[in-house]
């Protein structure tokens, strides 16, 4: 009988978050090959800093933290995003990407829109967004995720959604 | 109309991967990660026998300094001696020891059983 949790091995992370932090990470930088190469570095970091996460009710806070990070961090040196503070990042160039990736399905035009209205977020209320949205973190979590409040991070979000809205519907 | 919108569009996005994506992923996070943790393994345990080389190395050292005070301290004369009085060291060389020091010890070497017994 387990009376204590033992920290998670490798392949139990895998198992768990793989598909999870892909998506994450592929909603973050748009690209299927750049999601899959963050991917990889994500894993890598959390193989490395596996000795660091003490706190092993935080585990999933943890592990998509490192992969936001990891996604910012690249996004930072594509030259394309400057910091999650960043309120008029130019997100342009991942709406072209968007449209001229091989792995989005441009059929469904309202799916297509409300993507590129989720890609006009500032940084900070995209990632927010996405996290409750798609992955449906816990505010708290989601705080921890981003360096943020619970507070923040609930404002982000209905700000997020009324920026979506209104992006969309004066397009269509 | 506004929650329309997210309730048509729900969770679903564009973003689409390649058949056999996600297994071919997994198998390859798998081999790295099994390399990625026997590497922190290894440095782990070389960072274990480096401290315990040295705190091996510690303890000989304070071993060997005990062990070299002990053979180089004076050792104590038993009170019932006849040089109890005179304190004389073990290694106190023979020239500086009085005549009536000497005399003493010359008497107490005829008197021992083991160098009368031996023949040289």
């Amino acid at each position: 009988m387990r009376l204590f949790r033992d920290k998670p091995t490798a392949e139990e992370l895998i198992g768990r978050y793989h598909k999870p932090l892909y998506w994450h990470i592929r909603r973050m930088v748009v690209s299927h090959d750049d999601a899959e190469d963050v991917l990889q570095e994500t894993f890598i970091q959390i193989f490395e800093h596996l000795a660091d996460l003490k706190d092993l009710s935080q585990e999933r806070a943890w592990v998509y933290r490192i992969a936001t990070n990891e996604a910012l961090q690249w996004l930072r040196s594509r030259h394309e995003f400057v910091s999650l503070d960043a309120e008029d990042a130019d997100t342009s160039p991942l709406i072209n990407t968007l449209q001229a990736d091989t792995y989005t399905d441009t059929g469904d035009a309202l799916v297509l829109l409300f993507q590129e209205a989720i890609l006009t977020l500032p940084t900070m209320q995209r990632t927010v967004f996405n996290l409750r949205y798609y992955d449906e973190l816990p505010y708290e979590e989601i705080a921890a995720v981003t360096g943020s409040s619970v507070g923040a991070a609930k404002t982000n979000y209905h700000f997020a959604k009324e920026k979506i809205s209104t992006y969309i519907l004066e397009r269509s | 109309m506004k929650q329309d919108i997210f309730e048509k569009v729900g969770k679903r996005t564009p973003y689409r991967t390649p058949d056999g994506y996600f297994e071919a992923s997994e198998q390859l996070l798998k081999a790295r990660s099994y390399r990625a943790t026997t590497v922190v393994h290894r440095t782990s345990l070389h960072h274990a026998l480096n401290w315990s080389f040295g705190i091996a190395a510690a303890i000989a050292l304070v071993i060997g300094i005990f062990g070299i005070l002990r053979t180089t301290l004076p050792t104590s004369v038993p009170s019932d001696s006849p040089f109890y009085s005179q304190t004389v060291s073990a290694d106190e060389p023979l020239y500086s020891q009085t005549d009536d020091a000497s005399d003493d010890w010359s008497d107490f070497a005829d008197a021992d059983i083991f160098l009368d017994n031996m023949t040289w």
